[in-house]
């Protein structure tokens, strides 16, 4: 995967790999192009800057340990001058790493040893969502609605009186998702979507399981539900006024 | 400007204490010993003694009628005074049982002064009452009665207006000196001191007060560094192994995924996500970020209620009983990570977890359940303790490095709240968590 000239099948996603292991990079490399992609890697900021004049990439994978710059601080810097979606693999978990990561602009977050099946898939719901979502900047921005606060980058709900309220993963989700799309009737096809971004687990609960719990959080009384709606034959509407802080 | 005046050390501040207090006994007391003397007139038995001598000699020249007159005309004036034969001296004793100790006590401090006594003495009792009597001629005595057991003499009044005078000013000098000076300090101190986390921002003690005082604090201050210095560089230096096996962790993992399927393949992936658990496991605890998580006002109710569904969503028998919603000043992260650990060894040891929440007067009850084997009630306080696991082989599928629970104890101690495991009815361990209320809400 050496060299500059990289011949780029037309249509295949096109990753950039910045790590600087070159056995993990390699086979990381080969994974993904095994699955339909077409990556290239690059070991530091540097050759990373060289290969992103030569091509335009549809996402980079960036280690957070590199040699040399850092790569927060290359993913700060990428952040200024480009759009392209960013995954964050580090050597750290922790809630605090996460947020910093996804706060100076990295849009995903893998933890190494990272299980490849769930990286890949993440690369893909990335790549969904760059072409379905505008702009980055707008889907890190905070959320309004009914009084309760939404912080997509921390994955926090607040109260109308400002208390935190905890979520599950897929409640967070699909509050997102409705957030994004007031008024609008969303299917439970397209909730899936949402909520299976990363690998289901052993159970599959049901769309309207993950709704329920989300009213009793939400609601007033979860049983006569204002702001979700059931919409007959459909699937389910958020009625509240979303508005972007 | 006090400021400046007042010493830096207990020693100097003792000093100009007692000199102060000296300066105002003087003062004071020679105030008080004129005003007793002077304007409250307050009698004593010198001077009662002395007027009765004088009536005695007027008594002594006068005639029988006269000595009536003489006799209605004092008691008139309110001394009740009574001619008696000289025989009653006889029947004259030296206490009465009726007089308290007290007034036995200042009598023998402050002996009347060098002047002539009456008869029978200062101290002499008739019938068990105070009297003082006088000759009048050989056959007579003039007896006063009816004043107080406990008249106070002359000295009494002078010097006892000192006593009292240091006494009071001694006392409350000191107490507001060792309430100032010592006790609020030192309480500060070990305030200070509970509620010092090793891991939270430099000087914890507040450096104020005497030099004593100070050089206390800055002790502690300089011993706490010490310590946070020690624990973070064995800290950096456990998270750095743990990052460096990290590496090549994941060039394992990735060979071994990109192996062909089988039980070899299958037996290399348990055994990198065991290593992988125990390294999480490690470095969470290492972290401690729970110990730097501001506390929030959150609704403990859907914390325990996400933990018990993400359980649940992954097919094991976790449930949540209480209400829907409950407000708590609190650390939610930390609140989630201790339930999820707790729930996780549930459902390790038993197949079903109840995670139960109550709210009472003074805070948060939230009992963890399970139906397990339980834990012997031997070993019940020793699995707090990080790396301890009980010896058993039933764990052998679930290693871990036995941090869970005192992470989880941790947590409730950041809380200022309480831990304890009990026998689940009929089988199981119970863990009962409480988190005060008024400590929650006094951090914010």
């Amino acid at each position: 995967m050496d060299g500059d000239k990289i011949q780029f099948v037309p249509g295949a996603s096109r990753i950039l790999i910045v790590e600087d292991d070159p056995q993990i990079a390699e086979m990381l490399c080969d994974s993904l192009n095994e699955s339909g992609m077409q990556a290239v890697v690059a070991r530091d900021g540097v050759t990373m800057d060289a290969r992103m004049r030569a091509t335009t990439f549809d996402l980079v994978i960036l280690d957070v340990m590199l040699p040399g710059e850092s790569g927060l601080s290359i993913c700060r810097r990428l952040r200024v001058t480009t759009h392209v979606p960013i995954l964050m693999l580090t050597a750290a978990d922790g809630e605090i790493d996460r947020i910093v990561g996804l706060e100076i602009g990295a849009d995903d977050y893998v933890t190494k040893p990272f299980n490849l099946r769930e990286l890949i898939a993440r690369i893909r719901g990335l790549l969904r969502r760059s072409s379905m979502t505008p702009s980055k900047d707008q889907r890190q921005r905070q959320l309004r609605f009914d009084g309760w606060r939404v912080d997509p980058i921390r994955r926090q709900l607040h109260d109308p009186s400002n208390a935190r309220v905890a979520t599950t993963t897929h409640e967070f989700e699909l509050l997102l998702a409705f957030c994004r799309n007031p008024g609008r009737v969303l299917t439970r096809e397209e909730l899936l979507g949402v909520t299976h971004a990363g690998l289901a687990g052993p159970i599959e609960r049901s769309i309207d399981v993950h709704i329920s719990r989300l009213r009793q959080k939400i609601e007033v009384d979860a049983r006569d539900p204002v702001l979700v709606k059931t919409v007959r034959m459909g699937g389910y509407m958020f009625t509240a006024v979303v508005e972007e802080v | 400007m006090l400021r400046r005046v007042i010493p830096t050390t207990i020693r100097g501040q003792i000093t100009v204490i007692i000199i102060a207090a000296l300066l105002i006994v003087i003062v004071a007391g020679r105030a008080l010993e004129r005003w007793s003397k002077s304007d409250l007139r307050a009698p004593d038995i010198e001077s009662i003694s002395e007027s009765l001598a004088m009536i005695a000699g007027q008594l002594r020249y006068a005639s029988p009628a006269e000595r009536e007159l003489i006799l209605a005309y004092s008691r008139r004036a309110g001394w009740n005074v009574a001619l008696e034969p000289i025989a009653i001296s006889q029947r004259f004793t030296g206490s009465s049982n009726l007089e308290n100790p007290l007034g036995r006590l200042v009598d023998w401090l402050f002996p009347p002064d060098d002047v002539r006594p009456p008869v029978g003495g200062w101290r002499t009792f008739l019938n068990g009452e105070r009297v003082v009597a006088w000759e009048v001629d050989d056959h007579t005595l003039v007896v006063l009665s009816g004043f107080p057991n406990a008249i106070l003499t002359s000295s009494s009044l002078s010097q006892g207006s000192y006593y009292i005078v240091a006494v009071i000013v001694l006392i409350a000098f000191f107490f507001v000196f060792a309430i100032r000076a010592i006790t609020e300090p030192i309480q500060r101190i070990a305030e200070a001191a509970n509620d010092s986390d090793i891991a939270n921002s430099s000087h914890i003690f507040e450096e104020r007060g005497s030099i004593e005082i100070i050089a206390l604090s800055r002790a502690l201050n300089g011993m706490r560094s010490r310590i946070r210095v020690m624990v973070e560089s064995r800290t950096r230096m456990l998270r750095g192994i743990g990052h460096d096996l990290r590496t090549p962790l994941t060039r394992l993992r990735l060979r071994a995924e990109r192996m062909e399927e089988g039980a070899e393949r299958d037996g290399l992936l348990s055994d990198i996500v065991r290593i992988d658990t125990l390294l999480a496991e490690s470095l969470h605890y290492l972290r401690d970020e729970y110990a730097v998580e501001p506390f929030e006002r959150t609704d403990l109710a859907s914390i325990l209620q996400t933990v018990c569904d993400e359980f649940s969503d992954v097919g094991f028998d976790v449930r949540y009983s209480g209400p829907d919603r409950i407000i708590a000043t609190c650390k939610p992260l930390a609140i989630m990570r201790a339930i999820t650990n707790l729930c996780d060894n549930g459902v390790k040891f038993g197949t079903s977890v109840e995670v139960r929440l109550t709210r009472s007067e003074a805070g948060y009850d939230i009992i963890v359940s399970d139906d397990g084997p339980g834990i012997d009630p031997l070993l019940q306080t020793r699995v707090f303790e990080p790396f301890f696991k009980i010896d058993d082989a039933r764990q052998k599928e679930n290693v871990g490095f036995g941090l869970g629970l005192s992470i989880v104890a941790d947590i409730v101690h950041s809380h200022r709240g309480t831990i304890e495991l009990s026998q689940n009815r009929p089988k199981g361990l119970k863990i009962a968590i409480f988190l005060p209320v008024s400590r929650l809400s006094a951090e914010r």
